[in-house]
């Protein structure tokens, strides 16, 4: 899952965000979370684990504390270098932690759910996990098929790109008019960043406008000016590559970046959640 | 004539001007290289559109192909313009606009103003390969979860406890209310509960107070202390470092201890769980340390640190009864007023069963059971009775006179002598006839034994027959203990009192139902008892065997904490077995 380390000539060039420190978070949550677990097994409540024992109050001030610092790193990642961790380090924290908080509040818990805000907060927790579970496998393994799509071209060339083509065709298609040219002239309007989220998932689109075009400007009319045809179906298929490959592009950055909008939202619901179901407990105490 | 100003901008955002003369009343638009004013835009037609001039500074424009154009706004397929006044022709990504000039020039200013395809847009690459162009802001959906939780499960709760009816009728109560503080609840309450389900404010009185037990005593007022407060205080007080910080940071969270709700745990579904063994095990557990004066022994546990049972046995009876909680160590006696050796009664091959076969009581080639006499009452037993359970065997009729049998009457001595006398007194026969030298029957118990009986007597003949049943072998003598007559030769005889128990634990209960599916005999050693006065309950290791203590063994699996047997509130053993009697 977690890119390799790639050393040359005895050094680390790269160590992805779930390796940092030779899994040092990996350790320390899997430590944290295996002792919580112990001394829920051997410490016997009664008449049952719950948040209300005092080993359930522990776990619950603990996992409210790591849910605040959890949290941070939205402040974080927004300042440059402060402090003496990198941001790889906090990331890194925040992922293993974060899985150690799935421990910690279910134990609080005791397993006792039921309709209400102590388990909205619980359920809403585990959305933020389980986003960030999808964001943790996006970043492991994205990247690598996002540059390897990419090849050698840059955002800005890709964009240049389609400009060049789209001008070519524009300026190819002058002669034609009727059917063919209204295959162009759809051809040209089609643009993949205007597609919205479920359609930037689904990725490239083989029933575009452009294929489309591509596929029907020679039977469109048997007397439009043949060498323009020829040279308008080489070009269209030049852009379909290109829509594709941009396409791919874009679904890419939509995964990467579509699980932030769960993961975030849910997260500030999760933190008014926590703090109805503090003020509750107290409240009705 | 026609003056054409074609109108761009330079790479560098320069403009440029080109303008030519176009000697001629018409003049066509279109994407046709042969058209007078080329528009380059795949939206415009090959030839498009044509322009006449009809009058000095005046044009028509007309679509050819049926696609229409837009004048000064208004879309039409034809259109006549005054170049003095001016005018805006839009087709598609272009902008004509007429002008006059001189006498009777007009002008024709064309400008490309849209794009030629979308990917010729100045955009914003940030915004367009990210998603933020087109989802809605993380940050709206943020703010608006947010709110709406913090409304719905923090602010509505809050408002609902200000606005909380003050007072309510016990029907009130009963209806759910589904307020806003519903969704703070942690769980269903109890069944005897249930009726408080909507109303959180019944128990939970005061914000940031925990429960209190003026709560509770609003229904529960007639549940007394466990003891006296002040040697209640002393037992809690707790043992050991941890238990001393648990208690400070508990009166820190204003939480004191030994409220109603520390044993009576609520929000844990249907059924309240039974009160967790530490709530009796803290005290008790080490209870001579804390109240040196106590004469109760440590018990912590049912399985590892619990004394052996102490059964109330009756030590004198009457009308001042005297008991005496004994150890079951110190094999005690009970005193029961009769001669009942249970072996007897329940061999299968004596004349006991022999008799009880006959009489259909038993079935073949067995003597009585313990059911025969024993009727499961609840979670106890139906008193025994002479009628109901001795009577059909221990017959006390003693003579049979023209078919009609005569029967001592049995619970009342003084009326039962007079029974014998009347019967003397009017008989001249010196023994009872009809039974005594006939053939023994079942039933004939009486009979028989007043027969022998008498024989042996000396004195008046009703005195004799009197003599006869309270002595050895005599109807009364042989089940019941006799006392003496007061003086020798008088015929005073007394009959002690029957007291079977009915229970003997006074300080715990035992629930005869809950152990249904287990023979009497292997808990009960009636079968070999062979007095009255045995006191035949189990010893705790017979209990120990499936009763374990709070955590079940394999050996033991019946978990067993202290409020399985021992009440809390009700000290009277009376009342705990009438609860548990009722099944509740």
């Amino acid at each position: 899952m977690a890119e390799r380390a790639v050393r040359r000539s005895g050094s680390i060039l790269h160590e992805s965000f779930l390796r940092h420190a030779r899994w040092r978070w990996a350790r320390i949550a899997s430590i944290v979370a295996g002792i919580a677990i112990l001394i829920y097994l051997i410490d016997d409540p009664k008449p049952r684990p719950e948040g209300d024992t005092v080993y359930g109050y522990t776990l619950g001030t603990i996992g409210a504390l790591l849910i605040l610092w959890l949290t941070a790193l939205g402040i974080r990642k927004r300042r440059m270098s402060p402090g003496r961790w990198s941001l790889k380090a906090w990331v890194s924290a925040h992922v293993w932690l974060g899985l150690a908080l799935l421990v910690i509040a279910t134990l609080h818990t005791g397993f006792h759910f039921g309709w209400n805000v102590h388990t909205l907060a619980y359920v809403l927790m585990l959305g933020v996990i389980a986003s960030g579970l999808f964001g943790v496998v996006a970043y492991a393994t994205l990247p690598a098929s996002l540059s390897e799509n990419r090849g050698e071209l840059t955002e800005t060339q890709m964009l240049e790109a389609l400009r060049a083509i789209d001008r070519q065709i524009h300026e190819a298609a002058q002669p034609l008019s009727g059917i063919p040219a209204a295959l162009v002239r759809a051809a040209l309007d089609e643009d993949v960043f205007a597609r919205g989220l479920l359609r930037r998932l689904r990725g490239t689109n083989l029933h575009g406008p452009t294929a489309v075009a591509r596929a029907g400007i020679e039977s469109a009319d048997r007397s439009a000016p043949r060498e323009a045809i020829h040279r308008l179906q080489a070009l269209l298929g030049e852009k379909q590559a290109l829509l594709a490959q941009v396409s791919r592009h874009l679904r890419i950055r939509a995964l990467l970046e579509v699980w932030l909008y769960v993961h975030v939202p849910l997260t500030v619901a999760l933190l008014a959640a926590l703090a109805a179901h503090i003020v509750s407990v107290f409240f009705y105490w | 004539m026609f003056v054409i100003r074609a109108l761009s901008t330079s790479a560098t955002g320069r403009e440029i001007v080109r303008e030519r003369r176009v000697d001629s009343v018409r003049i066509t638009v279109g994407r046709g290289p042969t058209n007078d004013i080329v528009l380059s835009d795949m939206d415009v037609t090959l030839q498009h559109a044509v322009i006449h001039k009809t009058a000095a500074h005046r044009v028509t424009i007309q679509a050819l192909a049926g696609t229409p154009f837009i004048v000064d706004g208004r879309s039409t397929n034809s259109a006549s313009i005054d170049a003095s006044i001016g005018a805006e022709v839009r087709i598609a990504g272009f902008r004509l606009v007429f002008t006059a000039d001189g006498e009777d020039d007009v002008v024709v200013s064309v400008e490309r103003y849209g794009l030629l395809a979308p990917s010729a847009e100045k955009r914003d690459e940030r915004q367009l390969y990210s998603l933020s162009g087109v989802m809605p802001s993380k940050r709206w959906f943020a703010w608006a979860t947010m709110v709406a939780v913090l409304i719905l499960f923090l602010a509505w709760p809050i408002w609902s406890f200000h606005h909380r009816p003050t007072k309510l009728t016990p029907e009130q109560m009963a209806s759910v209310h589904h307020r806003g503080d519903q969704s703070w609840s942690a769980g269903p309450l109890s069944k005897a509960h249930a009726n408080l389900q909507g109303n959180c404010t019944a128990c939970h009185v005061k914000a940031f107070v925990s429960v209190r037990d003026e709560s509770c005593r609003t229904c529960h007022a007639q549940v007394h202390d466990h003891a006296d407060p002040a040697r209640l205080r002393a037992a809690m007080a707790p043992k050991g470092l941890g238990g001393k910080l648990q208690l400070a940071v508990a009166n820190m969270l204003n939480r004191p201890q030994g409220r109603c709700i520390d044993c009576h745990i609520e929000h844990q579904g249907d059924t309240m769980p039974p009160t967790p063994q530490h709530f009796c095990a803290d005290c008790h557990g080490d209870l001579k340390q804390k109240l040196t004066d106590t004469a109760l022994p440590n018990v912590s546990d049912f399985a590892s640190d619990h004394p052996e049972f102490k059964p109330a046995v009756l030590f004198r009876a009457g009308k001042d009864p005297l008991y005496q909680r004994m150890s079951l160590d110190q094999v005690p006696v009970q005193q029961t007023g009769l001669k009942y050796p249970h072996d007897l009664h329940l061999s299968a091959t004596n004349a006991v069963a022999r008799m009880a076969q006959d009489l259909g009581q038993a079935d073949r080639a067995k003597g009585l059971a313990c059911a025969s006499c024993h009727v499961a009452d609840g979670g106890g037993f139906r008193p025994i009775t002479m009628e109901k359970n001795c009577q059909s065997c221990h017959s006390l009729a003693f003579t049979r006179e023209n078919g009609a049998v005569r029967t001592m009457r049995h619970g009342d001595v003084a009326e039962a002598m007079a029974q014998l006398r009347d019967y003397y007194a009017s008989h001249a026969a010196a023994a009872p006839q009809g039974f005594g030298l006939g053939r023994r029957r079942p039933g004939d118990f009486a009979a028989a034994s007043l027969a022998t009986a008498y024989g042996q007597s000396a004195g008046g003949r009703a005195e004799r027959a009197i003599r006869a049943v309270f002595s050895p072998g005599g109807a009364c003598y042989d089940c019941h203990v006799v006392t003496s007559p007061s003086q020798p030769g008088a015929l005073d005889f007394g009959i002690a009192p029957v007291t079977i128990p009915d229970h003997y634990f006074t300080k715990g209960w035992f629930d005869h139902r809950a152990h249904a599916a287990t023979r009497c005999e292997e808990c009960h050693s009636a079968r070999t008892s062979n007095d009255a006065h045995d006191v035949l309950i189990p010893r705790i290791a017979e209990c120990r065997t499936c009763h374990s203590g709070e955590h079940p063994t394999r050996k033991a699996p019946v978990a067993s904490n202290c409020a399985m047997c021992h009440a809390y509130h009700n000290q009277s053993r009376a009342v705990g077995a009438v609860a548990r009697r009722e099944g509740n």
